[in-house]
């Protein structure tokens, strides 16, 4: 091993860690195209790799998120539930795909999140779902949904949001199928959670976009260790890899503030689909 | 801020930390050493021997099982945390979630 070796991975990983801490995303959709397409490492290993960094990436943002109490834990717990079960069974389910496959379904999951990136996810394009003002009643007995209500500081308007949680079973849903996308394609799955939560539960964004972050973590590590029993975590690659993607993604968070605009946006989503295009056209010639 | 909060927070970050520390280190050995790291060490109980030689791929491997297990650990102390704070519900939720894991656990490192 060299130092070019390393120099190369922690590139890629810082790289990967700061625009997806640009754009409010894991980081695991643009691990895994840099991996397979750049650096020619086999499929499987990539989405391990991914997997990894997904959690050092989680991790890391989770422990501010909770500090600050906009990460909802309850709601967190609750639906970890299904994201958990999911993931096992990506994982598993990944196992026995072929790589072609994988780049398949990666490619075309891809493209299906370019919209949401498109028009964004972060906690800066308002908030979506119905809040509730401080100091407002709570609405009457809603049975379990009710204790998952939250409340959190709103830095930039200077007071406390408090919400209700609807539509439980709609959270289930999307988090389940989050999980296994998450187990099978090495992604964190918070493209795909964070609207639904907005739009059908009534979480708002930044409590949304906070509480899956939260989640991500325990859910990479379900199928990371399934992952890590079949020998697929590559522990120089990996390391490497992860080692940049914590100092990305810090920098990326340091950024956001100045760099974030819709025009970036939509110029990086461009990227996802000439990337998609890439990985499916590479999964076709095998 | 709810107490359960500060502990979450308090494990994330020391779990973070401790990862890329042993990373850091291993990547340099490896380095150093010139030697390929390529192939994982696997159980715990090579890993803890690597250490103790100062083998750069046990190290590196240690700080990819100290980050792995973070989350882990995040599920067990909120199981501890809800049981004090008497909130039956979501430390039974918080049970469910860290026997899941257990299995995953058990499936991968064994």
């Amino acid at each position: 091993m060299t130092i070019a070796h390393v120099m190369i991975l922690a590139l890629s990983g810082f790289a990967a860690g700061m625009v997806g801490a640009l754009f409010g995303l894991g980081g695991g959709i643009l691990i895994i195209p840099i991996l397979v397409l750049l650096l020619k490492v086999p499929m499987h290993n990539a989405i391990a790799t991914s997997l990894i960094c997904v959690i050092a990436t989680s991790s890391a943002a989770a422990s501010r998120n909770v500090s600050t109490g906009t990460a909802n834990v309850r709601l967190g717990m609750t639906l970890e539930v299904c994201t958990v079960v999911g993931a096992m069974l990506g994982g598993l389910l990944a196992g026995i795909l072929h790589a072609r496959t994988l780049m398949t379904l990666f490619g075309a999951a891809m493209l299906l999140m370019v919209v949401p990136m498109a028009r964004g996810v972060d906690a800066e394009e308002g908030t979506g779902g119905e809040l509730i003002p401080a100091g407002g009643e709570p609405e009457p007995e809603r049975g379990f949904s009710r204790k998952l209500d939250g409340e959190y500081f709103d830095g930039a308007s200077g007071s406390f949001v408090r919400y209700s949680v609807r539509r439980l079973p709609v959270a289930f849903g999307i988090s389940s199928l989050a999980g296994v996308l998450s187990g099978l394609l090495g992604v964190g799955g918070g493209i795909l959670k964070v609207p639904v939560l907005v739009t059908y539960c009534g979480i708002p964004m930044k409590a949304a976009a906070a509480t899956s972050n939260f989640m991500i973590g325990v859910t990479a590590v379900a199928s990371a260790f399934v992952f890590y029993g079949r020998g697929d975590v590559l522990p120089f690659l990996t390391g490497a890899t992860a080692a940049g993607v914590f100092l990305g993604s810090r920098s990326g968070t340091s950024l956001s503030g100045r760099l974030q605009s819709g025009r970036l946006r939509k110029a990086f989503a461009m990227i996802m689909v000439i990337t998609a295009a890439q990985m499916l056209w590479k999964a076709w010639r095998g | 801020m709810e107490r359960k909060n500060t502990a979450v927070a308090y494990v994330l970050l020391t779990g973070v930390i401790v990862s890329f520390l042993l990373l850091a280190i291993g990547l340099t050995e490896a380095v150093l050493s010139g030697g390929p790291a390529l192939v994982g060490v696997h159980g715990l109980r090579a890993i803890v021997h690597g250490l103790l030689r100062g083998d750069a791929t046990s190290t590196i491997d240690a700080g990819l099982l100290v980050l792995m297990a973070t989350p882990v650990l995040r599920v067990g102390v909120l199981v501890v945390e809800f049981i004090r704070s008497r909130e039956t519900p979501f430390a039974l939720i918080s049970i469910v979630v860290l026997f899941l894991l257990a299995a995953s656990v058990t499936i991968g490192v064994g």
